[in-house]
């Protein structure tokens, strides 16, 4: 699964612990989505969505 | 399903005291009736040595309260517990398997307290290190 997490992020001026904070994870697991290497859940895709301003997660996360 | 979990909340910490406490006097019994009299584990009886590990218990939940802890369990760090368990268990039969055949072979003569904390630091040991090495590449 691909990811634009890492440039909305940016583009929302948040820090990896800022948005952690807001989804309630860790600021690990916010790396660990940005660099591809942990698929999320349902509804974890769906809190970083609403976090991030979007309104599809396909804006965020792109299935290959 | 809630993505994250606050761990030591008031309630927990209440049930861990209670648990430690209860420890604490089933070692006080088994001294007042005399059970298991004869050296356990390094001490005296067995009512010491549940007495020393229900103290050490309720020095670790203490510490655990003194330094206020809040832990995030998030679905990424369950994933990985989850994996981590797997790996145990398996490693865990892996090395009952190879227990039973050496025996097969050469008879161990071992008390049966020694061999299940054995199992039980091999089942903490092998947890921590496979739930580092899949946290690596998660």
């Amino acid at each position: 699964m691909q990811t634009k997490m890492n440039e909305l992020r940016k583009e929302m001026k948040l820090t990896q612990q800022e948005l952690a904070d807001i989804v309630e994870v860790t600021r690990q697991t916010i790396i660990s989505l940005e660099q591809g290497r942990y698929n999320p859940s349902l509804e974890l895709a769906h809190r970083i969505k609403k976090a991030l301003k979007r309104k599809y997660i396909e804006e965020v996360f792109i299935l290959e | 399903m809630t993505v994250s979990t606050k761990v030591y909340t008031r309630n927990k910490m209440k049930m861990k005291y209670a648990f430690g406490t209860a420890i604490i006097l089933i070692g006080i019994l088994f001294l007042l009736f005399g059970i298991g009299g004869n050296e356990f584990a390094g001490f005296p009886s067995l009512g010491f040595w549940i007495l020393f590990v229900g103290f050490i218990y309720m020095a670790i939940v203490t510490i655990t309260v003194v330094s206020n802890r809040e832990k995030i369990v998030d679905e990424r760090m369950e994933h990985i517990g989850y994996r981590a368990s797997r790996l145990t268990t398996l490693v865990l039969i892996l090395f009952l398997f190879a227990v039973m055949i050496i025996d097969g072979i050469y008879t161990i003569n071992v008390r049966y307290y020694l061999f299940s904390s054995g199992l039980i630091c091999l089942y903490i040991l092998t947890y921590l290190i496979s739930y580092k090495m899949i946290e690596r590449k998660r």
